[in-house]
């Protein structure tokens, strides 16, 4: 298995919560950046061929801010550039205020089969008080643009547990979400990353949040609501449709490698992590002046750090790693590598062996850093 | 020159020619500063040296982590008389804790500068260590300092000088250790007025150890000073506390650097190295005489350090067990007064009971296993000795409250007392007074020293001096106050043992002796206390506080209901991996007391309730 990863660090304005890197965009800086990017296609594709990839996924900031020149001229190069097995998935993300019928049409035309919808909730008051650049109606219009594409495949991001958010108000928007009917539902808590505005005014004492048991309860419910709609939970935050989880999001949680492109985009190939330099000019220049990657991180990945980044990555799945995956890899089994903590973990209940695999309990999945960490050497 | 005249003598120094004195100063008030120029006035260092030295010995003490200090230094001084003298100033250690080291600094000297800051005043160390060099018989030199500053007061100081201590202020030297002026004047105040050493070079020796330290090459050297005899390389020599018998492998003057010598006669300071293995040989206070010939009276004065508070140290890691005590050793080899023996808690495995001079000094060692030997540590709140008489007559000295009897068979338990000395600005004695007689102190004395300052004193009993009543003391009185205690002996006092339980079940590491009158306030913000510290767990944790079988307050921290990760940023693994590393390291710091995971703040919590 081998990912694509495309990263699109433009967009209209920046979300309170958004840690992400991403970037207000202007016409000769996007155009500048594709044309680096086409080069890191290049580069990576030789470096890969004749490797099938098996996702390729465009993500951001905003892929959907490109025009539709846009965004053809740089699908082409990726299409070009790679070879993909019959099949692939292909998922764009893409933002309910920066949609349009042509965007999507171009997106259907050159292989796209999946869109993931950035909803985050269905009040307008909360979508205003996160800094989204949408409203409620945008994501109605956008669903039915993406259906009349004619992409069935598609996801709605959500967020709870967000500043003044109520139980009603997050019941509400999963019931409005399953009523459009998504292949799949990423459902995340929201997270205080530092250097955004919502870190700030939290650090100030002007962001009141929802308490942890009231977050527990919104997760709690999610996970009942959403099986009983059909939608299985096969990740802490992802609900899929029979046959419908990401592939592209469950080959990073195998632990397989993926390759990042973009400025600030992360990858893991031949036993290497990287990222890609945030900085958006050194990004351009390095690759149109002297055609080679700018790293802003590096680091070589030992047997023993795979292991635990395979136990870590993968118990994020509810079905868990299983034993003879990891042997398969490893030559041996997770047993041996980490007695006492599964022991330890399974005695806390907290995770569980089902005889060949072992995956978080009920509990476990609420508390899953306390079971990650103990895998961390 | 130097060489010349001291190296290759056979004959003893001339005592006349002679002084031996030392700086009593509060901190700050800018002792290091007025023995670098005296350092200087002397040419005994240059000032490019005096920084390169300084520099050396912080690289050094960052390095290896060892304490380095100028426990004494022998300085020529060409006086306006003509003659040629030798001035050694022995350094005395600041601190509370260690008034006998002072005391036996002092006992090697004739006379002291008494250092005073001149926008400061007289504080409560400064008194403290002025009375122990008056019952020294020390001669004085009065020494106001910073009189160059804007804000200084020399009239203001020199009447507390005449008031509070009865010196004549005329006496008094005005100095600046900045200038540098009033240095010259020092230099030969201390030739004129300090008297030279009397004793005998033939009779029997009598050498005073003032100090001490361990140094892994020579192992222990010792500070001394002779009083009668001489000592020689070569000679064997005994510890007149000990009767352990050494041979002299060296002798040594410091200017500042050790500088060889083949012997020292009376009157003379240097130190001795003879193969002694660790600073239990060479106890502060002890006196070296002649295993052939010797003295028939010790120096007086001796006392083996005794530890004043006591606690328990104990590995995060059970299997560190071993290590920690290798550490305690190897600070042991070089500070007497640190005591240590195994001991078990239920709570939290093998460890050790550590015993103290102090607080501070509790608090460097702590420090030191921690950063020198790279040990996760837990300290247990530290306890003073109770005394505790059983209903059948017997009497135990117990120094963990883990340990006390149960209560019906204690008839009384009596507590170490100290009288508290405070100086004090006259607008904060009020709140001085508050904060005593909520420790259970008792008024002695009031005093005003001058117009605006004024010298409390209380008696107090020492375990609440331990509950940082010296941080309450400085921010009550905006940092103005100085504090200084002496023990005066056991007394009754109606105390009971406050239990603490996680879970149900008692945590022996978190029990403490409380007076009864304070049992349940104290249970009850330590309970809050603890609820703050302690994180949440994958369980409800009640947390309570009980006297014997009574459950006097409780709390419970409730159960942790999410923690997880919600995503993984576009596949930043190595992130999310840093936040997880993060999240086990903080649980490696944290001791399991059962299914209870706490952290290492829970066991000084005692120490931060009211």
């Amino acid at each position: 298995m081998l990912g694509v990863y495309v990263h699109i660090p433009f967009c209209l304005a920046k979300c309170h919560y958004c840690d992400f890197h991403s970037l207000v965009a202007d016409a000769e800086l996007v155009g500048n950046y594709l044309t680096a990017m086409a080069r890191e296609i290049d580069y990576w594709a030789r470096k890969v061929q004749p490797q099938l990839c098996t996702s390729l996924y465009v993500g951001g900031g905003t892929p959907t801010i490109l025009s539709p020149q846009q965004l053809r001229w740089i699908i082409e190069r990726l299409i070009e550039g790679f070879r993909f097995q019959p099949q692939f998935e292909f998922t764009v993300e893409a933002n309910p205020g920066t949609i349009t019928a042509e965007k999507l049409e171009v997106l259907a035309q050159l292989g796209v089969n999946r869109i993931s919808l950035g909803c985050q909730a269905f009040q307008n008051h909360l979508l205003q008080c996160i800094g989204r650049v949408h409203d409620v109606q945008d994501i109605y219009k956008g669903v039915a643009l993406i259906r009349a594409a004619g992409i069935q495949n598609f996801n709605l991001d959500l967020i709870y547990a967000l500043p003044t958010q109520t139980m009603d108000e997050w019941q509400a928007s999963l019931q409005y979400a399953t009523e459009l009917h998504p292949t799949h539902l990423s459902c995340y808590s929201l997270i205080l990353e530092e250097d955004t505005p919502f870190f700030d005014a939290y650090q100030r004492g002007d962001l009141i949040l929802p308490s942890e048991e009231t977050e527990a309860e919104m997760f709690a419910f999610t996970q009942e609501f959403l099986t009983r709609a059909g939608y299985r939970h096969y990740e802490i935050s992802n609900f899929a449709l029979p046959q419908r989880e990401s592939r592209h999001n469950l080959n990073y949680w195998y632990n397989e490698p993926y390759i990042g492109i973009g400025s600030g985009a992360h990858g893991y190939y031949s036993n290497v992590r990287y990222s890609n330099t945030q900085n958006l000019q050194q990004y351009i220049s390095t690759w149109i002046d002297r055609g080679q990657p700018l790293y802003a991180y590096q680091e070589e990945i030992n047997t023993d750090r795979a292991m635990d980044d395979t136990m870590m990555l993968g118990l994020r799945l509810i079905d868990g790693v299983s034993d003879a995956r990891f042997q398969e890899r490893f030559h041996c089994s997770y047993y041996d590598v980490y007695p006492q903590e599964i022991k330890r973990l399974i005695a806390q209940g907290l995770l569980e062996d089902k005889g060949g695999s072992i995956c978080l309990t009920k509990q476990g999945i609420f508390l899953g850093n306390q079971v990650f960490s103990a895998f961390i050497r | 020159m130097i060489q010349k005249l001291w190296r290759k003598r056979e004959s003893t120094m001339d005592l006349t020619k002679i002084r031996n004195f030392c700086i009593i100063a509060h901190i700050d008030h800018g002792k290091s500063t007025l023995a670098d120029r005296i350092l200087e006035a002397t040419g005994t260092v240059t000032k490019r040296e005096l920084t390169e030295q300084i520099l050396d010995s912080m690289d050094l003490e960052r390095e290896r982590g060892i304490t380095i200090k100028l426990t004494a230094v022998r300085l020529n001084y060409h006086a306006q008389d003509g003659n040629d003298y030798v001035l050694n100033l022995i350094d005395t250690p600041g601190h509370v804790d260690f008034s006998y080291e002072v005391s036996r600094s002092l006992a090697a000297c004739e006379g002291a500068l008494l250092v005073i800051d001149a926008t400061q005043g007289i504080e409560a160390q400064t008194l403290a260590n002025l009375y122990l060099a008056l019952e020294n018989d020390l001669e004085i030199i009065p020494v106001i300092n910073k009189i160059d500053l804007p804000s200084a007061d020399p009239e203001r100081v020199k009447r507390e000088l005449e008031e509070v201590i009865g010196i004549d202020s005329s006496e008094a030297i005005l100095a600046s250790a900045k200038t540098g002026e009033g240095i010259m004047e020092i230099l030969e105040a201390i030739v004129q007025r300090i008297p030279a050493p009397k004793g005998d070079p033939d009779a029997p020796l009598q050498a005073l150890i003032f100090d001490s330290h361990y140094d892994s090459y020579r192992g222990a050297i010792a500070y001394v000073r002779v009083v009668n005899g001489t000592i020689k390389v070569g000679d064997k020599i005994q510890m007149m506390s000990s009767q352990r018998v050494f041979e002299v492998t060296e002798l040594d003057i410091m200017r500042p650097t050790m500088t060889p010598v083949t012997m020292l006669s009376p009157g003379e300071v240097g130190c001795v190295i003879a193969s002694m293995k660790d600073v239990k040989d060479t106890r502060v206070g002890d006196t070296i005489t002649h295993a052939q010939r010797p003295a028939s009276q010790p120096l007086p004065g001796y006392v083996p350090a005794k530890p004043m508070v006591y606690c328990g140290l104990y590995p995060v890691d059970n299997e560190q067990f071993g290590e920690l005590r290798d550490a305690l050793e190897k600070l042991q080899l070089n500070d007497a007064a640190l005591t240590f023996e195994a001991e078990t808690s239920a709570a939290l495995g093998f460890g050790f009971r550590c015993g103290f001079l102090g607080l501070l000094h509790m608090e460097i060692i702590q420090e030191r296993i921690e950063r020198e030997f790279n040990l996760n540590i837990i300290a247990t709140a530290p306890s003073v000795v109770y005394r505790i008489l059983l209903t059948d007559d017997t009497e135990l000295y117990i120094d963990n409250p883990a340990k006390f009897p149960p209560v019906q068979r204690i008839a009384y338990i009596e507590e170490p007392f100290v009288t508290a000395t405070i100086i004090v600005p006259e607008q904060f004695v009020g709140a001085v007074m508050e904060l005593c007689q909520e420790r259970r102190g008792t008024f002695k004395n009031l005093e005003y020293i001058t117009a605006d300052r004024a010298r409390v004193e209380y008696v107090i009993p020492l375990s609440e001096i331990l509950m940082d009543f010296f941080d309450k003391l400085k921010s009550r009185t905006k940092g103005y106050a100085s504090l200084d205690y002496e023990f005066t002996g056991y007394q009754e006092s109606d105390l009971v043992k406050l239990d603490i339980l996680l879970n149900g079940k008692p945590v022996d590491a978190l029990s403490c002796i409380v007076h009864r009158e304070r049992a349940y306030s104290r249970g009850r913000s330590l309970v809050e206390k603890l609820k703050e510290v302690i994180p949440r767990q994958q369980f409800e944790v009640p947390i309570q506080a009980a006297i014997g079988q009574k459950v006097i307050a409780r709390e419970t921290v409730r159960a942790l209901r999410k923690d997880v990760l919600a995503k993984c940023y576009g596949g930043d693994v190595s992130r999310k991996r840093k936040l997880l590393e993060k999240q086990k390291e903080g649980k490696k710091r944290m001791k399991s007391l059962g299914s209870v995971e706490v952290p290492q703040e829970a066991f000084l919590a005692i120490l931060e309730v009211e």
